[in-house]
């Protein structure tokens, strides 16, 4: 019922100028635009580029389009296109150290397939993605719908708090809480057993995952808050209205309501916050320099290609690696797009 | 863009404040990052850490105190005080100017070397390597033989045990600088204070841990950290139980799981299982406060090992003695190393020349030990003249009283055989890591460890193209 009223919402006039608005402005906040709000985008976007096309003389509205995405493309064939070619080239080679280099087909690719240690961090990621995507997304939209609600005095500073551990580096974030959450010598340690919770050791094996899961939720809320927000921010002020007259709880507006209106956004967030989770590396990475013993060598796919490339020195078996791993995330893209489009975005 | 903001307002101005912290951070890093190579050229030539971005161009030696046109040679190390060497030799040689770069510690350096090897670019004239790890890089043709540029007149000047880890037939790729051989290092009033002897043998030592424990459960004789390859490669050497043998080529013995490497796993997992040595990571908080706190009576330590130790110990300064290592059979005398290091000549280096004189000044003067053995390098020398001296043996350190510890680390220095390190080092040391952690945390014992280790090392040296011997 809720979809119904979102679909129907949607052509009206009225909110299309305000749900510019908002990506505009949020272009400028440096977010992504959130979903439903995409969706009024895009549609004129498209419209204006087939009349381009079959007017011809649309040619000449055309070059600035292409001098303003050039940029773009330019990197994203240094930084994207090109190393994927040469991983893929590499991964087709062998170097050892007796005997040099040789051309092994996919030797590499089947060396990886059936290493343990690599599907040890697929299955890791998946389930830390598992735990830690609709965690952050779930605490993220509490915040936005409460923000947007305006039953919290000062949100606007709230926002902006909850906004800056994205600014912060990951590195820098992980690095702050491999001391924060030092055992034995932590404040947090120190914490848990003046609470009775005795002896937490957050970098021992069972409790590694989960303090990975604490620090990404915590460098991540504020961005999917903010996108939320904006989203929120865009369902049409009548039909909140019409629940308020209708008598309708705060509760029941958010979660019967708003959510249902946001849902697109929040499909976006999961695949976007998925694609994030299985490329997890920089969290682990530096807790493993400080916490040698906690991380291991493949403990996410990121981490196994990195080791294999760099700390073992088999470059050739660490770009297989990394080409199953764009693979896998690749698949997994596509099956949002999928599943987006039967949303009825991208019409 | 242009469209009135309307109810966005709040969210817009939001976003310019956002877009104005980011301008006002970008010029500051853009500052972080032009200051730095300026620094590491104008001020101190060392301590520049994250050196890899100064430039190698001709125009540092110009700013590093040195003469105009000497010849520029970049030095990768990390070691602390090697700065003041490096100082005291571009002072002492106007034609030559050396700048020092800080390209990480140990297998991060050996990461970063290997890198820019393949890339065959950004490589430096000279770098620090240990011991084990120079196999790796003389299997891949990476070093200069210094033997052209009479290097070899030093071996007369240098311990015949690093000499030999230098040197393949009449082939010298390094120039020893450091040695790491282990002692006892104990605190006398934890245990000779406690009634319990200082051990000679391993199975004493074994005893004394017992002794310990039964006095005062939270004591523990000493750490032992699994989870580090160097030093318990370094003890399984003293132990008679050196997992591999490698004389060049492409043969290459792995041996974890032998008589005598299962004893070794055994015995320590044995006190490990007794919790009569505690297992935290090396140079942790954890460990110095284990030593300091009377939890660990005894440190199974290097030579170079007191000098830092006092930096990070209160409690127990004075407190300290070193003893010979404990032996496996009553009446022997073996000793292990742990780390030690030599200056290599990188292959393609433009002026090999300069740097075979840098490295041989290095290692093997009068001058530059002055330095190097001195309050803030602290290295312990394998160069014999300053190796036998009164003035090291004879020296002594606040952190040991009035006892003199240099003494029985250079008769140990005596006491080791040349360690046939395998050109694999640098993968071993990845992989040791995350096979031997489950040991500290009690969910993996040492000699499963060993055996899992055995099984991924034969795999990699296979892989790697070796003909692999051995269990």
């Amino acid at each position: 019922m809720g979809r119904q009223t979102i679909r129907e919402a949607r052509p009206a006039p009225a909110r299309a100028v305000g749900a510019d608005d908002q990506v505009a402005a949020d272009d400028a906040g440096h977010a992504v635009p959130a979903g439903s709000v995409r969706t009024g985008r895009l549609r004129p976007t498209r419209r204006t580029g087939r009349t381009g096309r079959t007017g011809g003389k649309g040619r000449g509205r055309q070059w600035p389009g292409a001098v303003f995405i050039a940029p773009h493309m330019v990197v994203l064939a240094l930084f994207m296109v090109v190393p994927t070619i040469y991983a893929i080239y590499t991964s087709l080679y062998t170097s050892r150290l007796i005997g040099g280099t040789r051309y092994s087909g996919l030797a590499n690719y089947r060396t990886v397939l059936s290493s343990p240690e690599f599907w040890d961090g697929v299955r890791r990621v998946l389930v830390f993605a598992a735990v830690q995507v609709p965690l952050t997304i779930a605490v993220a939209f509490f915040f936005a719908a409460i923000f947007e609600a305006g039953v919290v005095r000062f949100s606007r500073f709230f926002r902006t708090v909850f906004f800056v551990p994205f600014a912060v580096p990951g590195v820098v974030a992980a690095v702050m809480w491999s001391f924060l959450l030092l055992p034995v010598f932590g404040p947090y340690s120190k914490a848990m057993s003046w609470l009775g919770f005795g002896h937490v050791d957050f970098f021992s094996s069972g409790m590694i995952l989960p303090t990975i899961v604490l620090i990404v939720l915590w460098e991540w809320t504020g961005y999917n808050m903010t996108i939320l927000y904006t989203s929120l921010k865009a369902v049409p002020r009548e039909i909140t209205e019409a629940a308020v007259v209708g008598g309708a709880s705060l509760t029941t507006i958010i979660l019967r309501i708003k959510l249902p209106m946001v849902r697109p956004t929040i499909v976006m967030l999961l695949f976007l916050n998925m694609v994030g989770a299985l490329q997890l590396f920089t969290e682990p990475s530096i807790l493993a320099a400080f916490q040698p013993q906690a991380i291991s060598y493949g403990f996410t796919p990121s981490l196994y290609v990195y080791n294999t490339a760099v700390g073992s020195g088999e470059y050739n078996l660490g770009a297989a690696a990394a080409v199953l791993l764009a693979m896998i995330i690749g698949a997994i893209s596509l099956g949002a797009f999928a599943v987006r489009r039967r949303n009825g975005e991208f019409r | 863009m242009g469209k009135s903001r309307g109810g966005a307002g709040i969210v817009g101005r939001r976003a310019i404040g956002l877009a104005a912290a980011v301008l006002a951070v970008v010029p500051l890093a853009a500052c972080g990052g032009s200051t730095s190579p300026a620094a590491a050229r104008g001020g101190s030539v060392g301590g520049a850490s994250g050196g890899a971005s100064g430039g190698t161009s001709g125009s540092a030696a110009s700013g590093a105190g040195c003469a105009a046109g000497a010849t520029p040679l970049t030095f990768w190390s990390w070691t602390t005080g090697y700065d003041l060497a490096v100082a005291e030799f571009n002072k002492t040689h106007p034609d030559v100017c050396v700048q020092l770069q800080n390209a990480g510690a140990t297998t991060a350096e050996y990461v970063k070397l290997n890198d820019a090897l393949k890339a065959h670019t950004g490589a430096p004239d000279v770098a620090t390597i240990e011991y084990f790890e120079l196999p790796s890089f003389e299997i891949t043709h990476s070093l200069v033989d210094l033997s052209q540029y009479g290097v070899g007149s030093s071996q007369q000047d240098i311990a015949p045990v690093a000499w030999s880890q230098v040197s393949q037939g009449s082939a010298v790729y390094a120039m020893p600088v450091d040695l790491g051989p282990l002692a006892l290092y104990y605190n006398e009033k934890q245990l000779t204070g406690a009634g319990v002897p200082v051990p000679t043998t391993w199975a004493q030592f074994a005893d004394a841990a017992d002794k310990l424990h039964a006095a005062d459960p939270k004591a523990a004789i000493t750490n032992f950290d699994p989870a580090d390859i160097q030093p318990v490669l370094a003890l399984m050497q003293q132990y008679n139980a050196f997992p591999f043998t490698y004389s060049g080529g492409d043969s290459l013995g792995v041996n974890f799981t032998g008589p005598a490497q299962t004893a070794f796993a055994n015995y320590w997992q044995g006190l490990i299982d007794k919790h009569e040595v505690t297992t935290a990571a090396d140079f942790s908080p954890a460990q110095w406060s284990n030593l300091d706190s009377g939890a660990n009576a005894a440190r199974l330590s290097p030579a170079w090992g007191p000098v830092g130790m006092q930096l990070s110990i209160k409690q127990t300064v004075g407190d300290w003695r070193a003893a010979p290592l404990p032996q496996l059979q009553a009446g022997q005398s073996m000793s292990g190393n742990w780390g030690g290091s030599s200056l290599a000549v990188i292959a393609g280096s433009k002026h090999a020349k300069a740097a075979a004189e840098f490295v041989q000044w290095f290692g093997g003067s009068a001058d530059a030990w002055k330095i190097l053995s001195g309050p803030v390098a602290g290295a312990f020398p394998g160069y014999l003249p300053l190796l036998n001296s009164p003035a090291l043996q004879d020296a002594t350190l606040p952190i040991s009283g009035s006892s003199k510890p240099n003494a029985v680390f250079a008769t140990a220095a005596q006491n080791m055989t040349a360690a046939q390190w395998p050109p694999i080092m640098t993968a071993a040391a990845t992989q040791w890591t995350s096979t031997f952690a489950g040991v500290t945390k009690g969910t993996e014992t040492l000699p499963r460890a060993f055996q899992t280790f055995q099984q991924q090392m034969v795999k990699y040296a296979k892989d790697q193209g070796f003909k692999v011997t051995g269990s």
